[in-house]
């Protein structure tokens, strides 16, 4: 019902709505990053660079229930109990322009290995031969069917060797061939930005461009975010969450693969070498308070190794209701009795440890508090020490003990947590546990070739790990990503070992 | 008055040394192999990764960690004198190279700072000795002292709640424009102001005191002329080594704004090298903090020496 | 002197609002909490509220108090004993071994002491003892230089000298004549000193390397607190409010006591 002298208006006015709107589209997206930005290089910080920034891609993808996908690679073939082939994707073009080549991915593998330990103890890579243009063959050093997991670990992304390089081989900006680019760098100001990169083998990404800046500060993050300088963001405190969401962003609470695990010393010639100790110490923890109380909902109750959103969890392991009343009776069958004040003791020895945790991780030290006040009703008095992740190694005592969290799922295969945590010769296995039968199956699982026999395996450990506690799993490690409302498109992939962002994301107008 | 001046350079170069060596051999001594150290270190310091011995031995080659200490620290320092601070193990970046990059942060921070305090100090001071009235001294002296006890982060999270957050004036953090540096400089010129005010107060009141400002004014002098020509040259004598001693107290303060304020300056850089165990970034940033330190002071002193006649004379600083 | 009376004026009131609360929190219990009760307001159960974790923030305020005072003491009681033999020393052997104290002392001004904290705290690992050593080790020299002053000047008055000439020995003469009119120039610098120390030791928790929370040290209190800034604001300024109180304090001490040697305020601790 426009008056013809109005029209012309009108029609600027739309026009001028479509052109803003087109304008909000082509706006990047503007990323707080939660740790500083020293560097792009992939192999020092693979998760930035290939979680993240979508820059770089691994021969091996992992898909959000912990499973393989083919990523570069199109598909790999295990030739022999330590050799395997890896089929190249074809059509696949670094940033540059330049074709993936067996060639170049040996030499960036290569490079990788030459510069981190952690690249070559978590992949076993031995040798690398490019065997022709499209396949590359790997041998590992010994039998290692999690090869191809190993293979998703973000720090052996593939960039392109002609990547600019440091004088020390550090790559200042990597070429990689992932749905973006890096378009610029600031390292004095901890920021990038990446653009779309239009020669992208897959799905094209649906934003223009994204801008990242570290902010390591949580609480500057929350603030950064209600002030409007940045749209997308992870880690913000736990308590804010409620706020945020009540102001209209979305945000959203995710499990991922990591776990806050409490570490006992020693298992041998300790109150924690009995098995009865450690359930009512497990049973004193109120699992459920923690999550809803400290962890504001950012975590999940857990005592077993995985959380049931990965495929290789044993869903049937369910956590126990805490039960003060089962704990203090376990207790008493392992001799303890209240003494002084209630404090249980054992022949006049008091049932008592130093619970060391790091502030680096912000919900452990309030977990180490909660742990302090809940063991305190059964008697057990805790007394916390906060130090480094380092310091924690060379000071605990066998009696004492260590609030962590660690990660769960650094590639996606189980047998690289349960193995370095529950196998009595695991990297990470300084309290000494040993179980023949949790032995046996990890075994059995590395050799086979049979992804139900793995399984079961798998399942059997979970299991007696659940029920034995040689560590106590007290929750599954939650993340939070918040954003503005006009952020559509994204899902959160829990492989992510912090977030993830997503190529399909859009911002509406 | 030239030996003087030798021997005050002399001193701010074994001071140099001196604070390097210390920070070097503290460094080292801290437990553990270092080499170990810089393998396991994967910005998120809780990934427990497995390293060969083979991988410790590379890396503590490739750092030269295997020589005794003070043939390293000789290394490290007759690197240093050729403008080489070594290579940061975190980012492989020259060390020297990041540290200007940080400096061009913190040295507009740190001169705003110390100018808006001096400012701040200067016309405090003075509305208290023109209003001669007790009320407004009481008033500036309560907030000079104030200032002293409320602590830099305490402030500086209230100031970004409030003009950030609910007046929307002012930016969060980061560092890319010059309304960025509003509340980090109100922040750290506050924690140097209540000093300066209560020193050079005093400080004037000495001077005032002294006889020859008796003789000056019954010489005819006017309060002008006595002001500038000997109370404020007698009360700079004993403020200005002290402004030195407040860039120090300036530097500890930059620690804590760069951090809450997310300040890519040197003092994040000293904290996030502590924080991934990255030496040769730690070790040049001391230095330069050593060296811009002792550099104050030298300045300090040569002021100094112009003004006090007992030094001019050569009779040193007690 | 208006600044004095005004200053000293408060001081009692200080004294009241600072005790009082601080003695009563003294009797609750610092640990006991119950995750039900988190983030709770100040209200009658709990005068100034709960922390995130349903802790009573009234006894965590009380045994903070206790902590980062005696803590600020030894750390002033370290500097005031180092510093005072130092520069006793320093005046007594003059020379050789005056001129290498004296550049000791120039070296540990020329760096800032929460950056010497920074260089202890990769052994400090949140304990108390190296904090103390690291604030303690670099406090000392402003003592040592007024005391060294002060005894220079002290050798040549005449009762120093009469006391040396009637056979007293150099130790004794120190001890008998030179500390005791050394101690009261101390005295206000120690009052500035535990005042800085406060401050710093809050500083040094702010930043995560000095003392850890749990322990109820109010700078790590804050700390902990600014995550629930926009939640529970009073997690933060309640202890905000006590360090400010505590240090005003002290500093108006340290004012009154260096304006009775009518002197002036003997500047600031090194930084």
């Amino acid at each position: 019902m426009l008056r013809p002298s109005f029209r012309p208006f009108a029609i600027v006015f739309l026009a001028a709505m479509a052109a803003s709107a087109a304008l909000a589209q082509e706006r990047p997206l503007r990323v707080a990053e939660i740790w500083e930005i020293p560097t792009l290089d992939p192999t020092q910080d693979g998760t930035l660079m290939k979680e993240k920034a979508m820059v770089t891609e691994t021969l091996v993808a992992g898909k959000p229930d912990v499973t393989l996908a083919p990523g570069l690679a199109s598909s790999w073939t295990r030739e022999s109990e330590t050799i395997w082939a890896f089929k190249l994707r074809s059509g696949v073009k670094f940033h540059d322009g330049s074709p993936l080549t067996a060639e170049a991915v040996v030499a960036s593998l290569s490079a990788a290995l030459q510069r981190g330990g952690t690249v070559r103890s978590y992949t076993k890579i031995a040798a690398l031969r490019a065997r022709d243009a499209g396949t590359v063959e790997i041998t590992t050093s010994d039998s290692f069917p999690a090869l191809p997991a190993a293979l998703v670990y973000a720090s052996a992304a593939i960039v392109s060797p002609a990547s600019p390089k440091l004088a020390d081989g550090t790559i200042e900006r990597p070429i990689g061939t992932g749905p973006f680019k890096v378009t610029s760098w600031q390292p004095a100001a901890h920021s990038f930005s990446v653009e779309r990169f239009d020669g992208y083998w897959g799905e094209k990404a649906a934003i223009p461009a994204v801008t990242f800046r570290g902010i390591p500060d949580p609480t500057t993050r929350s603030l950064e975010l209600q002030k409007g300088s940045i749209d997308f963001t992870a880690e913000v405190p736990y308590g804010d969450l409620d706020m945020l969401a009540a102001k209209g962003f979305a945000v959203s609470r995710n499990v991922t693969a990591r776990n806050y695990v409490l570490n006992f010393g020693r298992l041998t010639d300790t109150p924690f070498s009995d098995r009865r100790v450690r359930k009512a110490l497990s049973l004193a923890i109120d699992r459920e308070e923690i999550a809803q109380y400290v962890l504001f909902g950012m975590g999940r109750p857990g005592i077993a190794p995985f959380p049931d959103t990965m495929a290789f969890a044993d869903a049937s392991i369910v956590v126990p209701k805490s039960d003060l009343a089962a704990a203090r009776k376990l207790l008493a069958e392992a001799g303890y009795a209240p003494g002084q004040g209630g404090a249980m003791a054992k022949d006049g020895e008091p049932l008592s440890f130093t619970l060391y945790t790091y502030p680096q991780r912000p919900g452990l030290v309030p977990i180490a508090s909660a742990i302090q006040s809940q063991l305190r009703k059964l008697g057990v008095a805790v007394d916390i020490k906060v130090t480094t992740f380092a310091a924690i190694a060379k000071e605990m005592k066998p009696g004492d003990a260590r609030l962590a969290a660690l990660a769960s799922a650094v590639y996606p295969d189980p047998d690289f947590y349960l193995r370095q945590t529950y196998h009595s010769k695991g990297a990470t296995n300084s309290w000494g546990y040993a179980n023949a039968q949790v032995d046996a199956a990890l075994e059995t699982a590395i050799t086979s070739r049979d992804e139900a026999e793995r399984k079961r395996a798998y399942d059997l450990v979970q299991r007696i790990v659940a029920e034995e506690e040689p560590c106590l799993t007290i929750a599954h490690y939650g993340v939070n990503v918040v954003m503005k409302p006009s952020i559509t498109n994204y899902a959160f992939n829990p492989i992510a070992h912090d977030y993830m962002l997503d190529p399909r994301m859009a911002i509406e107008p | 008055m030239a030996a003087y001046v030798l021997r005050r350079l002399m001193l701010a170069l074994v001071t140099v040394l001196a604070a390097t060596l210390l920070t070097y051999v503290l460094l080292r001594l801290v437990p553990g192999e270092p080499a170990r150290a810089i393998l396991t270190r994967i910005f998120v310091q809780d990934q427990a990764a497995t390293v060969s011995s083979a991988d410790v031995a590379r890396i503590a080659e490739r750092y030269g960690l295997d020589a005794p200490i003070l043939l390293q620290y000789g290394r490290w320092l007759s690197g240093a004198l050729t403008g080489d601070l070594g290579v940061s193990i975190r980012t492989g970046r020259p060390v020297l190279t990041e540290l200007c990059w940080r400096l061009s942060a913190t040295l507009p921070l740190a001169a705003l700072a110390t100018l808006s305090a001096l400012a701040l100090t200067f016309a405090s001071v003075a509305l208290k000795r023109r209003a001669r009235s007790g009320r407004v001294a009481a008033v500036i002296d309560t907030f000079a002292i104030g200032t002293i006890a409320l602590p830099s982060f305490y402030l500086g999270v209230v100031l970004v709640i409030l003009f950030a957050l609910k007046l929307d004036w002012l930016p969060v953090s980061g560092f890319s424009s010059w309304a960025h540096l509003v509340l980090p400089v109100t922040v750290l010129a506050l924690g140097q102001f209540g000093f300066n005010v209560i020193l050079l107060d005093d400080a004037l009141n000495e001077a005032y005191a002294a006889p020859h400002i008796a003789t000056a004014r019954a010489k005819g002098l006017d309060e002008h002329a006595v002001f500038a020509r000997h109370a404020l040259p007698n009360a700079l004598v004993p403020f200005i080594p002290y402004l030195a001693l407040q860039f120090a107290f300036l530097i500890g303060g930059v620690v804590v704004v760069e951090r809450l304020f997310t300040i890519p300056g040197l003092g994040a850089y000293l904290m996030d090298a502590l924080d991934s165990h990255d030496g040769p970034a730690f070790l040049g940033a001391i230095a330069v903090i050593a060296l811009a330190v002792a550099l104050a002071n030298l300045i300090a002193d040569l002021v100094v020496a112009r003004l006090d006649p007992r030094i001019r004379l050569g009779r040193g600083r007690a | 002197m208006t600044r004095l009376r005004h200053l000293s004026a408060a001081r009692p009131a200080l004294v009241v609002l600072l005790a009082l609360p601080i003695a009563y929190g003294l009797t609750l219990d610092p640990i006991e909490a119950s995750l039900r009760n988190s983030l709770q307001p100040p209200g009658w159960a709990f005068p100034l509220g709960t922390d995130q974790l349903g802790r009573d923030i009234l006894a965590r305020i009380a045994h903070g108090f206790l902590i980062d005072v005696g803590l600020s003491s030894a750390i002033v009681a370290l500097s005031f004993v180092l510093g005072l033999a130092t520069g006793l020393v320093a005046a007594e052997l003059s020379g050789r071994v005056d001129q290498a104290l004296s550049l000791v002392m120039d070296v540990l001004t020329a760096l800032p002491q929460i950056v010497i904290a920074l260089i202890f705290a990769v052994h400090l690992s949140g304990g108390a003892l190296p904090l103390v050593l690291a604030l303690g080790l670099t406090g000392w020299v402003k003592y040592a230089r007024i005391a060294r002053a002060a005894a220079f000047s002290l050798r040549e008055r005449e009762f120093v000298t009469a006391a040396r000439a009637a056979g007293g020995g150099s130790s004794y003469v120190l001890i008998r004549h030179i500390v005791p009119q050394v101690l009261p120039l101390l005295a206000g610098l120690a009052a500035l000193q535990f005042g800085h120390s406060i401050l710093n030791i809050a500083a040094l928790g702010f930043l995560g390397i000095g003392i850890q929370p749990p322990t109820p040290e109010w700078g790590a209190m804050i700390a902990e607190a600014r995550p629930y800034f926009a939640r529970a604001p009073w997690l933060a300024i309640v202890p905000g409010m006590f360090l400010f109180a505590l240090t005003m304090l002290a500093l108006s001490f340290a004012r009154s006591l260096a304006a009775h040697r009518a002197g002036p305020l003997p500047g600031r601790a090194p930084a």
